[in-house]
């Protein structure tokens, strides 16, 4: 996985898109160049899927390269991996939680654990968990449409920095590469990588 | 649901909506493009258990992938015939 983190100077909504279409389109030629591959930096393109999901072209060839894309003022995240991946990325600012909010979106197992660790450090793992399963519900191209309790990441709050770890979507488990930054003392962003699934249902009964 | 029932529908969403995300109200239009307004998906979600609350409905989330503006929440809330009662009742956690 090749990824990409910059700063911008002006929070503006058009001015963040156009920043991570940049930064993706960065992670995409890097991680070409990376095979070996020469190429123009203007041969590449970031496009969507029918999904909505993006996705890295290069001009004249057939094959697309997965790429996933972050905005958290002032920071844009993106991401290529190779293209029998899926990657996912997601930057958050470290906030408090309200009380409703966590139980809608963290599971017991997670619940128990930030509650274990010292309260200082409770909001940052907090947003450790949402901003890893966003990642994987990205990297899943599914985005929304799944509800974040549905992904389990309590195995992958422990560690730091780049790792695997087993997280549980769904109830089925799954062994995913992680990687994970406080880029900023404010700001914590991860990246995931997950193994391609052939069959995916929603069934959002929670 | 009357044509009051309605408005109530409406304004009690809109202000949920500016409470949540910090949006002045008159800023808030049936146009308004939910990702242009919340900060973060963070804060997207928690308009999302703010308006279940107010609502008294859970939403399921396939049914809401769809909606990308503030209309598209008024008429999706339109369409679960919701007890106006329940707009008018002091919100809860």
């Amino acid at each position: 996985m090749t990824w990409v983190l910059a700063r911008t100077a002006i929070d503006d909504r058009k001015v963040m898109h156009e920043a991570g279409i940049k930064a993706a389109r960065q992670s995409v030629y890097a991680t070409y160049r990376e095979r070996g591959h020469r190429i123009p930096f203007e041969s590449v393109s970031i496009k969507k899927d029918a999904l909505g999901k993006p996705y890295g072209h290069i001009h004249g060839e057939s094959f697309s390269i997965p790429v996933s894309i972050s905005h958290s003022f002032p920071f844009v995240l993106a991401a290529a991996a190779a293209s029998d991946s899926q990657v996912g990325v997601d930057v958050e600012r470290i906030r408090d939680f309200a009380p409703e909010t966590r139980t809608a979106f963290l599971t017991s197992a997670e619940k128990d654990y930030i509650a274990a660790a010292p309260e200082n450090r409770r909001p940052y793992l907090d947003t450790l968990a949402w901003s890893l399963k966003e990642s994987v519900l990205k990297a899943l191209g599914v985005g929304i449409r799944m509800h974040p309790k549905r992904v389990e990441v309590v195995q992958a709050l422990a560690g730091g920095g780049q790792r695997e770890a087993v997280l549980k979507i769904q109830g089925i488990p799954y062994t995913a590469a992680i990687e994970e930054w406080q880029v900023d003392p404010a700001f914590v962003a991860t990246a995931t990588i997950v193994s391609p699934l052939s069959v995916y249902t929603y069934n959002d009964r929670h | 649901m009357t044509a009051t029932s309605l408005m109530e529908l409406r304004d009690t969403i809109i202000k949920i909506i500016s409470e949540t995300l910090g949006v002045p109200r008159e800023d808030i239009r049936n146009d308004s493009k939910l990702v242009d307004i919340a900060t973060d998906s963070i804060a997207l979600f928690e308009l999302l258990i703010k308006l279940e609350t107010a609502l008294g409905r859970h939403v399921q989330y396939e049914e809401i992938a769809h909606i990308e503006t503030v209309g598209n929440i008024i008429s999706y809330a339109e369409t679960l015939q919701i007890d106006p009662a329940v707009l008018r009742a002091p919100q809860q956690p």
